[in-house]
């Protein structure tokens, strides 16, 4: 009985079903407009130009089986012959003299990336223009990622078995592929293809993160001293957890259906590619918005102000986290890899984004499980605390 | 009649501030209790400790002779709360909150349909079943308040100020709803910081300030706990200050205002307004009307606490 009240209270809430609903397929509607034109179709990436310096003294094989790797990805017929399912080079290879030639051929947009290699520290340290498009991004950053996650591997497979070295070379040749072939693209240019993807995913998680709401409609709904309809509650002889659970899981429902249509939607509608990892996928909305809603059930619960007070701050809380993940400037997460890293690896929505990009274009999913165990966790600490306080049953003030 | 309810040296703080101050009241079986006090008196907050809403710092709270706690599911189900806010949800029409509200407590669906269409009977919402809250008045919106709070026809329920920002049809309407309630045999806890109402249908009243009892009785005990019990004003011209000083004089008689008209005499219990008509007509003054205003329990709590009840 609760729980298909919930439910109908729910799906009568019409700024909730609005703004999770409605809108993020309002702008998808408002992105396909813009960018999709007359140019829709499978377009590739040009080869990112890209250069290496060492910053270490001597020899190293870290810094050589790096640059042999960079080398490999430069061979057309390399690449060609891969799995990487691509038929030119993944980056084109500059011959640059120092560190500093290179930035400077960075900000005259006369190279894109360059790899500081320190083959002493084994470090490999990133560096992009302003305003590098996200394929960029994704090349550099995974060229470098795979790179380090598999060169224990291969110095490990390089000691104990030395002929097995060509196989693990050929693993990480496969690790470092960027994009899978079937990605869609659009417009004439790189730098129209993957913005127009990332605003899609983007919006996704956005409309995930808008049920922030239903966390806080969730606590207001049964916490005694936030709301009447709570008081209520509590005086009633019905246990607590099975209100909370209700309510909860009513909500829950909902939200997870609203995004299941909204990815249907964007992937059926505006054919923005999915790949083919369904289980993840599905994986990906259940945790998104079992975040959203346990980051709202915190927020509801130790925010001020009255419930729409909650609600606003809520939202405007979601739509920075959005705005800083790139929903209305692209290149804004490059700009914050490049003067504040720490804002990517904190803000949920930029976390979400890149999850569902690499589920969908990464051969590998060990970045996708990595955010998603990020999420997970923040998860689990808004849920535990919150159910410690909501299990209260007598307060200090009403 | 047999105590239903027991508050026993209540105390709440809230820091510095203390709302309840070791307050203790019984409530009979079937009595409507009239809880008075103005704005902020603790009445609220009483009400919310015996709900076991509130943790208070000193004190026992028993329902019918059990140690009421937020776990006491036995005794929550006997109780009926209406609040003071309208606590229903937008969402739900008025039927479907009724019968939310309602299966907090009776999980039998045919049991609950019928307590339901008996909660709107009772509240006359017949004809707005299908609407959505936002859609009533004032008033309907308080009667669906209600209804939810008495669906379930709980054996105690507690009105925490039901009527306030009503129009006076509506008000009129929720009264003998309550005085139905009660004939119908349930204990009720009404506040209300209105006095008028709290005389009307409360069977004894219990008055609070700064959350400490100032005094409990029915309407007539409480009026007989002051000096003052009658107002006369007499419609007179002429009256001499030597008459006036006369009628000063005479027992039972606290004070006398003369304009040159009206004549107002505070009295206390006795027959004073003969006693004035006599001594008045015997100088042969020409008397033109007569008013006898009874103490109200505002005169009640002015004489007990030295201010005014009435703040709004």
């Amino acid at each position: 009985m609760m729980f298909t009240y919930y439910l109908r209270k729910t799906l009568r809430d019409k700024a909730y079903i609005f703004w999770s609903l409605a809108f993020p397929i309002l702008l998808m509607t408002c992105f396909s407009v813009t960018f999709m034109g007359p140019a829709k179709g499978e377009v590739d990436f040009n080869p990112v130009e890209t250069t290496m310096i060492r910053t270490d003294s001597g020899d190293s094989a870290f810094a050589e089986e790096f640059e042999s790797v960079l080398l490999n990805l430069a061979d057309a017929e390399a690449v060609k012959n891969s799995n990487m399912g691509y038929d030119h080079a993944v980056i084109k290879l500059l011959e640059v003299g120092s560190q500093e030639e290179a930035e400077k051929k960075i900000l005259d947009k006369d190279l894109q990336v360059l790899f500081l290699v320190n083959g002493e520290k084994e470090t490999i340290d990133v560096k992009v223009g302003d305003g590098t498009n996200m394929t960029t991004l994704m090349v550099a950053r995974s060229i470098s990622e795979s790179f380090r996650r598999n060169y224990t591997i291969m110095k490990d497979a390089a000691i104990s078995a030395p002929d097995r070295i060509g196989a693990v070379m050929e693993s990480l040749s496969e690790s470092i592929s960027v994009m899978k072939p079937k990605s869609t693209y659009l417009g004439d240019n790189e730098n129209s293809a993957n913005v127009y993807l990332w605003y899609f995913y983007s919006t996704i998680v956005m409309g995930m993160f808008f049920n922030v709401t239903a966390g806080i409609h969730t606590v207001f709904d049964i916490q005694g001293d936030l709301s009447g309809y709570g008081m209520r509650t509590s005086v009633s002889p019905m246990k607590k957890w099975k209100i909370l659970l209700s309510a909860f899981l009513a909500r829950y429902v909902v939200a997870c259906a609203i995004t299941f249509f909204s990815v249907t939607v964007m992937n059926r509608f505006f054919d923005v590619p999915l790949g083919d990892r369904l289980p993840q996928i599905i994986l990906f909305v259940l945790i998104g918005n079992l975040f959203a809603m346990s980051l709202g059930s915190f927020f509801g619960l130790f925010a001020k102000g009255d419930e729409n007070q909650r609600d606003n701050k809520a939202t405007a809380l979601i739509m920075i986290s959005v705005f800083l993940s790139g929903e209305m400037i692209v290149n804004l997460p490059g700009l914050l890899e490049k003067y504040c890293p720490i804002v990517n690896r904190i803000n949920p929505a930029t976390i979400m984004n890149f999850a569902f990009f690499r589920l969908v274009h990464y051969p590998t999913l060990h970045s996708f499980w990595m955010n998603m165990i990020k999420i997970s966790l923040a998860t689990v600490v808004f849920l535990t605390i919150s159910i410690l306080k909501l299990r209260r049953e007598k307060y200090a003030a009403l | 009649m047999s105590e239903i309810i027991k508050v026993d040296g209540l105390v709440k703080r809230y820091k510095e501030l203390i709302a309840v101050d070791n307050f203790s009241m019984k409530v009979n079986e079937g009595e409507i209790l009239g809880l008075l006090g103005p704005n902020g008196s603790g009445k609220s907050t009483t009400i919310n400790c015996i709900l076991s809403l509130l943790e208070f710092d000193k004190g026992t709270i028993t329902i019918q002779g059990k140690e009421m706690t937020p776990k006491s599911y036995d005794i929550k189900s006997q109780i009926g709360v209406v609040p003071q806010e309208v606590s229903v949800f937008e969402e739900l029409t008025v039927y479907e909150n009724i019968d939310f509200f309602c299966g907090l407590y009776i999980t039998d669906k045919e049991e609950r349909k019928k307590r339901v269409q008996e909660a709107i009977d009772f509240v006359e919402l017949n004809d707005f079943k299908k609407f959505r809250p936002k859609k009533l008045s004032g008033g309907l919106k308080r009667r669906l308040n209600i209804a939810c709070g008495i669906a379930h026809k709980p054996k105690i329920i507690f009105f925490d100020e039901p009527t306030v920002a009503v129009d006076p049809q509506s008000r009129n309407k929720i009264l003998e709803g309550i005085e139905q309630l009660r004939k119908e045999g349930a204990t009720i806890i009404y506040t209300s910081h209105y006095m008028e109402e709290v005389e009307q249908i409360a069977d004894r009243i219990i008055i609070i300030d700064k959350g400490q009892l100032i005094a409990e009785g029915t309407v007539d005990e409480l009026k007989s706990m002051i000096k003052k019990s009658e107002i006369i004003r007499i419609e007179a011209k002429g009256i001499s200050d030597e008459d006036v000083e006369k009628i000063r004089k005479l027992d039972n008689v606290f004070g006398v205002e003369y304009d040159g008209k009206i004549l107002k005499i505070e009295a206390g219990n006795g027959n004073n307004v003969v006693k004035v008509i006599t001594l008045l007509q015997e100088k042969g003054y020409r008397i033109k009307n007569v008013y006898s205003e009874q103490p109200t329990l505002n005169d009640v709590f002015l004489e007990l606490t030295g201010k005014e009840l009435r703040d709004d």
